[in-house]
């Protein structure tokens, strides 16, 4: 089934509770993407998500595992679709830009893959040389750049290497994420004619950000608005 | 901490940058004979917990018993890892056979004060950590798994 739902952001909670609704009782819903400078209107199948909750609780005062909680800890099976069905898709929402076909296409799954690994559905292939020297043989102390954290690199290491190596993130790692975040949201918010309000849902945009060094949160949609004021709206949350 | 009965290592030749001597043979040991582990993995919660039915049990334990140290490195190559990648979409395309249960590890503390016990599919993560192992090793000559 698929739900087609205007969704305004008010809080991470708003947004549980949205997807609570679509996936109540096991319904599998489907995302999609949108872009509206690349892709106008138009939207982007990347599969389908199924919740799974637990569907009872031992004692009626116990907390129970459902469709919120498990949005939000990732009790969800996402089934993407296939590379051919991707481009595809892709190539069905373009509607001016059908020369840059391919380099869209491109950067589009590779944008893709950072989210997926940034939830650990995908891994990072390593060096495999430099993985071999890791396991305690000497100590070794791995210096993640901006790309190793937006690609998933570092959630690998924080869950499969430790302690194995140890993990030193410079300061300026952090202030770069935040700082393209800031650009990238400067832009969809100012138009040409600087306008704050003149982007009107539905729109769909991705981009992340680390807050408090442990959570790095997606964002996925934003109210006009809503201003960047260093917090990030939280679709699917995770913590390195 | 709970402790897993399987556990996955990635070998590789010994690459030794001194001589050895084999006392047993009285000859330089052959370095190509050892093995040394470049990769460990231990599933953070028990592989049958996953499993509803008895039959996949068994199937997966056929199948991982291929991978026992006891058996030659070169019969238990990386490349065979396809096979067990297979049976294990077989079971997990089965959703009677398999689901997800409560993680015996893992807790969470909510804001309220409660605590609330997160849920995992250990078969489906160890089916992805499989795919891994296989995408970051298949290229390499002499990599061998075993499962113990």
């Amino acid at each position: 089934m698929t739900a087609v739902m205007n969704l305004k952001l008010l809080s991470k909670e708003d947004v549980l509770q949205y997807i609570k609704e679509i996936g109540h009782e096991g319904q599998v819903f489907e995302i999609s993407l949108g872009e509206d400078i690349c892709f106008g209107h138009q939207w982007v199948n990347v599969g389908s998500i199924s919740l799974k909750p637990h569907n009872q609780s031992s004692s009626e005062t116990e907390i129970r595992y459902d469709e919120c909680y498990a949005a939000k800890f990732g009790g969800f099976e996402w089934q993407l679709p296939t590379l051919t069905e991707l481009n595809q898709n892709i190539s069905n929402s373009l509607t001016e830009s059908k020369a840059y076909e391919k380099a869209i296409q491109k950067a589009f799954r590779e944008g893709l893959q950072d989210v997926i690994r940034r939830t650990r559905l995908l891994l990072p292939v390593f060096d495999v040389e430099a993985m071999a020297n890791m396991p305690l043989r000497k100590p070794m102390t791995i210096v993640p750049d901006t790309s190793a954290v937006q690609q998933g690199a570092l959630d690998f290491v924080c869950h499969f290497l430790i302690p194995w190596a140890r993990i030193k993130v410079p300061a300026i790692v952090h202030m770069e994420v935040l700082t393209q975040v800031d650009n990238y949201l400067g832009i969809r918010w100012n138009d040409k004619k600087k306008s704050k309000h003149k982007i009107t849902p539905p729109y769909f945009d991705i981009t992340c950000s680390a807050k408090e060094d442990k959570e790095l949160y997606c964002a996925l949609n934003y109210t006009p608005t809503q201003r960047w004021n260093g917090e990030i709206l939280a679709l699917i949350h995770y913590v390195a | 901490m709970v402790t897993s009965v399987l556990r996955l290592r990635v070998w590789r030749p010994c690459r030794w940058e001194r001589e050895y001597l084999d006392v047993n043979k009285q000859r330089p040991a052959e370095v190509t004979f050892f093995q040394e582990c470049i990769y460990s993995w231990e599933p953070f919660s028990n592989l049958s917990d996953s499993i509803i039915h008895i039959e996949p049990t068994e199937t997966l334990g056929e199948i991982l018993e291929n991978f026992a140290p006891t058996h030659a490195p070169e019969k238990r190559e990386v490349g065979k890892l396809k096979r067990v990648i297979k049976a294990l979409d077989n079971i997990i395309k089965d959703k009677n056979s398999s689901d997800w249960v409560d993680s015996q590890r893992e807790l969470r503390q909510l804001p309220e004060g409660e605590s609330l016990n997160l849920r995992e599919h250990p078969l489906l993560a160890l089916r992805q950590h499989l795919q891994w192992v296989y995408d970051t090793f298949k290229s390499i000559p002499h990599v061998n798994v075993t499962f113990r």
